[in-house]
């Protein structure tokens, strides 16, 4: 019987300093809350069979073959130690938004979630690399599978500084052009772009037989927009900043906000691509949790 | 009427509680300037929801402060308790506000009759008190006495129940009548005053204390008095109401008139005084004792029968035996109304009646000094002095009573100033002309053209032909030919003139006495104070018309039967000014005239009810006057010299009697607004019952909180972020 997670709270990783520490927690914590590793799927192909050696994981025994010829072969899978994850990381300036000053940024809970995904693709012996952008391509790190390359990894996630954003769409055309290699993207944006834009960049990475996955990381505030007294917005972006009185705005706010959402995960799921919103609020693995199984129901 | 006439607040101070409606607006203000900052990704989110939503967003707001203000502002009027008085006179109803009573008291002397020895007006005075006692804290009182003129005893309202109780008892009562429609515009002039000036005494309730006298309320039904009434009655949280003190069928008996046969009194001649005592009531009074007192002293009695609403006259024949101011009063024993039982007069009683004759030849006045004095005793009813025309400026005219100028030729300037003068000031002139009179200096210097310088009673014109002319009586008409009347054989009729002055009498003069041709032969006017007559003819034989061959005399009249009697009634009604303003009525001006020369420069007045007054002298034209206007008690004045304690000059002020008779005003001739107020007092209801008048600040504050949960409901679809 599965034993209930360890709850991991973003208050709780807000505490702790450095995006290696954060990551080890929550890998600790979610690990040991399970029975089965959860490594399992990534993007894996059947190639062809082989016959089993000792030492061999009986789980990849194909039973059906064993039972027509009394051998034991086991399935050979493409790429079955490569799985290349590319972890894109927007770390644009709407990114750095935090509305609980005690938690964390869209863009600190991004890391984390990043960092934990690196950190088990990695352990499976799979490679993963990093992406981030803002306006352009800030870093790319070429995907690696060595266990060091974690290190590395974290620190790209750490030192990046956040910049002003432009058009992603572009970005996205530019990225799929570079990554050659088949593997599955990981986006961990808050979109706030032109959707049609965004859109069209993403079907590029399709067009190279990217697996995507785009994690949308909104802060709850963004989705509520649960202001009381009159506020002045100072944009984090190319945009003026504006006065307004919040709950006479809200309802169309949230209108505004629900379509873009709503326009974004239409187009995603017209291109067969993972959508998960990822609130800021919700502990790492819960949304880990959600993320993962949404994942596996998929590749079965 | 504006609608906004019928609003009264109960506590308007309270309206300044509408600033804090700016209250709303300085915080819309304020929050413009305090808000939050925060740093926002999702920009373009809340740039599209504003776009869209500006026009809405901006409209809400505006009827959100809207709203807020105009909750604070009804609430400020909720506080100020404004009252939409719609008026309904009846006694009762409801209560808000504070009422101003406005007390009425009938001040006419016929509130002085007494029942079990009280007299009506103290029965007003403890109604008035009741009222007051009554009344409740806050209330205001206003006091007028009605009377001729009324009296505004309290006019800025008092609020201390005591000092009106106060006020109350020291109200004493004119000798008078009241006049209602003067009261009426007391009232309206109180009631205004205390509307600006104690804006909170939003109900207003007038309440007359009257015993209904016809005389006092005759005017009820004129124009003048239904249209005071009606807006008085109109007025916002205005009611009326009367409180009736008389009784029907009362009964009365009046001492009406006192007067002396003769208009000057002489130790020589008996004066005879005449007492009218009239009935107001519906049964004989038989026996009625009337007493003459001369200067307190009974010194007659008559028993009289008074027939019902009748009158009886009776006479009293007297001799004085002293040259002084004596007071004459005849006296009813007491009835239930005293005050009318009794008239004074005063009579400055004289050793004879002077007269200077001016003539202007000597023996022009003989006739007619033979005429008024004939008899030669030590004790003349009339003692005449003859002088020439220097006398006129030579000699004191005030110590004469009566100057009569015979055939004079021609006035200077000066003299004809001093008998103008002379007459103003109360003398008697009798001026005949004659042969010697030059027309055109009369005219000048005697006949001004206004009235104020003339001293003769018309223009003379020119001289009449020569003919035979006889007197044309006027049908007796006059009092100095009325003695004549029935006496066609005295000679009046036949005295015979032939020739005499055209002359036009002024608008003010009367004709005594005609030629035959119509012309005027005597012609009276009143001058100031004196009676100036002028005679168109000679009275002297002396007068000759040259012109004719033989020379004719003007006249035979001095040789006439007729013109001794003729003559003693022209100086009777001469010297009838002599003495004119001694005997006077309630209410009327006190004016005294004191000889030139004196050197005081004021007179002390006593009189009724401790009156005790210093009265400053005025110097105008040769004499010196003080006048006294507070005469509302009736009995005698006494005005002397400082210097002199006793031997002033005496005044009566007697009561005008009308108000003796006590007969009521019916009710249904009252206007309804009043006798509605009867009808309730009659059933007992109570005087302090407040007037109209509703309430509006409950209805305020149910709209107040309506708006309270309509703002909410804004403020809550605003909050939701509208539709």
């Amino acid at each position: 019987m599965a034993q209930a997670p360890i709850s991991i709270d973003p208050r709780t990783l807000a505490k702790l300093s450095g995006l290696h520490l954060r990551a080890r927690h929550i890998v600790e914590g979610y690990v040991a809350g399970l029975h089965r590793s959860p490594y399992h799927g990534f993007s894996i192909e059947f190639a062809e069979h082989r016959e089993y050696a000792p030492g061999d994981d009986l789980k990849y025994v194909d039973w059906k073959v064993f039972g027509r010829t009394d051998k034991f072969y086991l399935k050979q899978y493409e790429d079955e130690t490569n799985l290349l994850a590319y972890l894109v990381l927007d770390v644009s300036e709407s990114m750095t938004y935090k509305s609980d000053p005690k938690s964390l940024s869209k863009l600190e809970y991004a890391q984390c979630l990043a960092a934990t995904v690196a950190w088990l693709v990695l352990q499976q012996q799979d490679a993963a690399g990093l992406v981030t952008f803002d306006s352009q391509i800030r870093s790319l790190v070429r995907p690696a599978s060595s266990p060091q390359h974690l290190q590395q990894l974290l620190h790209v996630m750490e030192s990046a500084t956040s910049g002003k954003k432009t058009a992603a769409g572009p970005i996205f055309h530019e990225l799929a052009e570079r990554l050659k290699k088949r593997g599955v993207v990981i986006i961990l944006s808050d979109f706030f772009d032109d959707v049609p834009s965004l859109l069209a960049g993403l079907k590029h990475f399709r067009h190279r037989r990217h697996d995507v996955i785009l994690l949308h990381v909104l802060d709850p505030a963004e989705i509520s927009f649960q202001f009381q007294r009159p506020t002045q917005f100072l944009a984090l972006e190319e945009f003026p900043d504006v006065l307004v009185d919040p709950p006479s705005l809200r309802k169309a706010y949230q209108r505004e906000f629900s379509a873009f959402q709503k326009h974004l995960e239409q187009g995603a799921r017209s291109m067969a691509m993972d959508y998960v919103v990822v609130p800021t609020d919700r502990p790492l693995d819960v949304t880990l949790s959600a993320f993962l199984s949404s994942r596996m129901a998929r590749v079965r | 009427m504006p609608p906004l006439a019928f609003w009264q607040f109960g506590s308007a101070a309270m309206l300044l509680w509408a600033i804090a409606a700016a209250v709303p607006i300085l915080i819309h203000l304020w929050s413009r300037h305090r808000y939050q900052q925060l740093p926002w990704g999702a920009m373009q989110f809340l740039l599209a929801a504003m776009r869209k939503n500006a026009r809405r967003i901006q409209l809400t707001q505006w009827l959100l402060l809207a709203l807020r203000t105009l909750i604070l502002v009804l609430f400020a009027l909720a506080l100020a308790n404004p009252l939409l008085s719609l008026v309904s006179p009846a006694l009762g109803g409801g209560s808000g506000g504070r009422t101003l009573y406005v007390l009425v008291i009938d001040g006419s002397y016929s509130m002085d009759y007494r029942r079990e020895g009280l007299p009506r007006l103290d029965e007003a005075k403890e109604s008035a008190r009741q009222l007051v006692g009554d009344g409740q804290q806050g209330d205001g009182y206003a006091l007028i006495l009605m009377g001729q003129p009324p009296r505004v005893v309290i006019g800025d309202p008092a609020f201390d129940p005591d000092d009106v109780s106060q006020e109350l008892s020291s109200l004493e009562m004119p000798h008078a009548g009241a006049n209602l429609p003067q009261t009426l515009a007391e009232i309206e002039a109180t009631l205004a005053s205390a509307r600006e000036k104690h804006p909170r005494l939003v109900q207003r309730r007038v309440v007359f204390f009257t015993d209904l006298g016809r005389t006092t309320w005759q005017d009820v039904t004129t124009a003048d008095v239904k249209q005071r009434l009606a807006r008085l009655a109109d007025l916002p949280g205005t009611s009326l109401a009367l409180v009736d003190l008389g009784q029907p069928q009362e009964q009365n008996l009046a001492v009406t008139r006192l007067e002396m046969t003769q208009p000057l009194a002489t130790l020589a001649a008996e004066s005879v005084f005449q007492a009218e005592i009239q009935s107001f009531a519906d049964q004989e009074m038989p026996r009625q004792s009337v007493e003459l007192l001369i200067d307190g002293m009974r010194v007659a009695a008559q028993q009289v029968d008074v027939p019902p609403r009748g009158r009886a006259n009776v006479s009293f024949p007297y001799r004085f035996d002293a040259a002084a101011e004596h007071v004459a009063q005849v006296r009813l024993a007491d009835d239930r109304l005293p005050l009318d039982n009794q008239r004074w007069l005063s009579v400055p009683v004289r050793e004879a009646i002077r007269v200077l004759c001016v003539y202007g030849r000597p023996g022009e006045t003989r006739h007619i000094a033979l005429a008024l004095s004939p008899q030669r005793t030590d004790r003349p009813a009339v003692r005449v002095t003859e002088a020439g025309e220097s006398t006129i400026l030579e000699s004191d005219l005030a110590t004469y009573d009566c100057v009569v100028l015979g055939n004079i030729g021609r006035f200077s300037r000066d003299e004809a100033a001093v008998l103008t003068q002379y007459v103003r000031s109360g003398g008697g002139l009798i001026v005949f002309l004659g042969d010697q009179a030059q027309l055109d200096n009369y005219n000048q210097e005697l006949g001004g053209e206004q009235a104020e310088e003339r001293l003769l009673p018309a223009r003379l014109l020119s001289l009449s032909e020569e003919a035979k002319y006889g007197f044309d009586p006027l049908e007796y008409r006059h009092p100095i030919v009325a003695p004549f009347r029935g006496f066609d054989k005295s000679g009046l009729l036949t005295t015979p003139i032939w020739k005499y002055v055209r002359m036009t009498p002024s608008e003010q003069a009367t004709v005594a006495l005609a030629f035959s041709g119509g012309d005027p032969a005597l012609v009276e006017e009143r001058i100031g104070r004196g009676v100036s007559l002028l005679f168109a003819s000679a009275a002297s034989p002396q007068s000759i018309d040259r012109t004719t061959d033989p020379p004719t005399p003007w006249s035979a009249f001095a040789s006439w039967p007729s013109f001794p009697p003729l003559i003693q009634e022209v100086l009777l009604r001469a010297i009838s000014g002599r003495e004119e303003g001694r005997n006077v009525r309630v209410g009327d001006e006190l004016v005294g005239t004191l000889p030139s020369g004196t050197s005081e420069s004021a007179v002390q007045l006593s009189g009724p009810r401790g009156i005790s007054q210093r009265l400053p002298l005025a110097v105008s034209g040769g004499e010196s006057t003080w006048s006294f206007t507070g005469t509302s008690s009736s009995g005698i004045y006494e005005a002397h010299l400082d210097a002199a304690a006793s031997g002033g000059q005496k005044f009566a002020v007697n009561i005008d009697p009308r108000e003796s008779d006590l007969e009521r005003v019916p009710a249904d001739s009252l206007p309804e607004q009043i006798r509605l107020s009867l009808d309730a007092s009659a059933s007992g209801s109570s005087l302090t019952a407040a007037a109209p008048g509703s309430e509006y600040f409950r209805m305020i504050l149910f709209a107040v909180l309506g708006l309270l949960a309509c703002e909410s409901l804004v403020a809550w679809w605003t909050g939701k972020g509208g539709a």
